[in-house]
């Protein structure tokens, strides 16, 4: 599984980086987390409100820190 | 308008009344003296050479919070609410859907309702050029949007009072537009229009819609306690280095830089237009400058151009558009910085608090 945290790099974005973490291990599920922090990738991927976050191509969500609950089942619909 | 946005606009109102009625109601005469007397401190401390360094950063340090903790708890809490409230997708739907002078009125004033991290300036700005809001409202966007944000201004309410805050709102806003629109001008014909690009419909960007409101406003405070986590340490960093400057810096030789005159105002828009400074650092940064000898004028355009413009945001823009678009802009925002802070210090030749 491939996800993506879009975000140039600050506190925000660290966040969302950890809750997937969080929300990875509790679900046990190993996936590649890659940090997307340059600025023509972010906008090309159509995110405008940073942190971005992008699982299977799909951006779930944007411009907030989403809850762990809401990873998790975003991870569990595409798995 | 539904009943949530009408909900939401009551809310901002009703933290910004207070603010508006604390600041000019009976309170203020209160909020003066204690300004005076940590004034005086401060003064006595500096008399006295013998104490030494730390203890002045430490008192700036305290000064400092002593003046503006109230402002900036309340910044806080708006700035939790905006991030609970605004609808941010319909805001910048708006931004990107209008022709003509309109877009640039909302590119200017509609920064505070999106942004409070300057850091997350640069994809909205990105996302309205590549919708097609058009190349001048976007700049207008990332030039005003970072000087006009509610805790910076709040911020600047406390330590540097209501002229320079309410004279840098109009001079950000009014610079935004202007150099939006002549960059605009100016670049129409020279670089390509931007290939349009797909933007994913239905993405989750705002909290949840169904949330009842004692629920929403604990989500809005805590929001407001990520903002303290955020914004705090910068604002330390800021008052520190105000201390150090202070502490460090003699007097003659920011006089004789920064102080009265064109050519210090020239050099501090400048070093604003370069500068890196996250933008709550500046108001602090400002306020021990200006203690030490700085001219109104040059503290007017480095606030101008410091939050606006850095060489990291000037990379990154470059990025999405042509290297040429921020050279000219950058250039433009300098000029303004320049008539900014002439216009200032002829209308506020000395700082006094």
């Amino acid at each position: 599984m491939k996800i993506e945290v879009f975000g140039p790099g600050c506190y925000r974005c660290q966040q969302v980086e950890k809750t997937v973490r969080d929300a990875l291990s509790e679900l046990n599920i190993s996936a590649d987390i890659e940090k997307v922090k340059d600025m023509g990738k972010i906008v090309e991927a159509g995110i405008m409100l940073t942190p971005g976050l992008r699982i299977e191509g799909k951006v779930v969500c944007s411009g907030r820190i989403p809850k762990i609950e809401e990873v998790k089942k975003w991870i569990e619909k595409v798995k | 308008m539904d009943k949530r946005t009408i909900f939401a606009v009551g809310i901002i109102i009703l933290i910004f009344g207070i603010i508006l009625v604390y600041e000019w109601g009976g309170a203020w005469k209160g909020y003066k003296n204690t300004m005076e007397q940590s004034d005086i401190i401060t003064a006595r401390v500096l008399e006295e050479k013998h104490i030494p360094i730390y203890m002045l950063i430490i008192v700036t340090t305290i000064e400092y919070i002593k003046n503006s903790w109230l402002c900036l708890l309340l910044a806080f809490i708006a700035a939790g609410a905006l991030q609970e409230f605004v609808p941010k997708d319909k805001v910048i739907k708006v931004m990107g859907s209008n022709r003509g002078f309109v877009p640039y009125l909302i590119g200017g004033a509609g920064g505070p309702l999106l942004s409070m991290c300057s850091c997350s300036i640069i994809p909205i700005f990105g996302g309205l050029y590549k919708r097609g809001a058009g190349l001048g409202p976007s700049i207008t966007f990332l030039l005003a949007a970072p000087a006009v944000n509610p805790a910076a201004v709040l911020l600047t309410l406390a330590l540097l009072g209501w002229k320079f805050a309410v004279a840098r709102i109009i001079f950000a806003i009014g610079a935004g537009i202007l150099v939006g629109y002549i960059t605009e001008r100016v670049m129409k014909d020279k670089i390509s229009a931007p290939e349009p690009i797909h933007i994913e419909a239905g993405a989750d960007t705002g909290p949840e819609q169904k949330a009842g409101y004692v629920k929403r406003i604990l989500n809005m405070l805590l929001y407001s306690w990520e903002f303290v986590k955020i914004v705090l340490p910068l604002i330390l960093l800021g008052v520190i280095f105000a201390g150090l400057i202070k502490a460090f810096l003699p007097p003659a030789f920011i006089v004789k830089y920064l102080g009265v005159g064109i050519f210090p105002i020239m050099l501090a828009s400048a070093i604003g237009v370069l500068m890196y400074a996250p933008s709550m650092v500046e108001a602090p940064l400002i306020r021990g400058l200006l203690e030490s000898g700085m001219g109104t004028g040059a503290s007017m355009a480095h606030l101008l151009t410091g939050p606006a413009l850095s060489l990291p945001s000037i990379l990154g823009v470059c990025k999405i558009v042509s290297p040429k678009v921020p050279v000219v802009y950058g250039t433009l925002m300098w000029i303004c910085g320049v008539i900014a802070g002439l216009t200032f210090w002829f209308l506020v030749p000395a700082f006094l608090i």
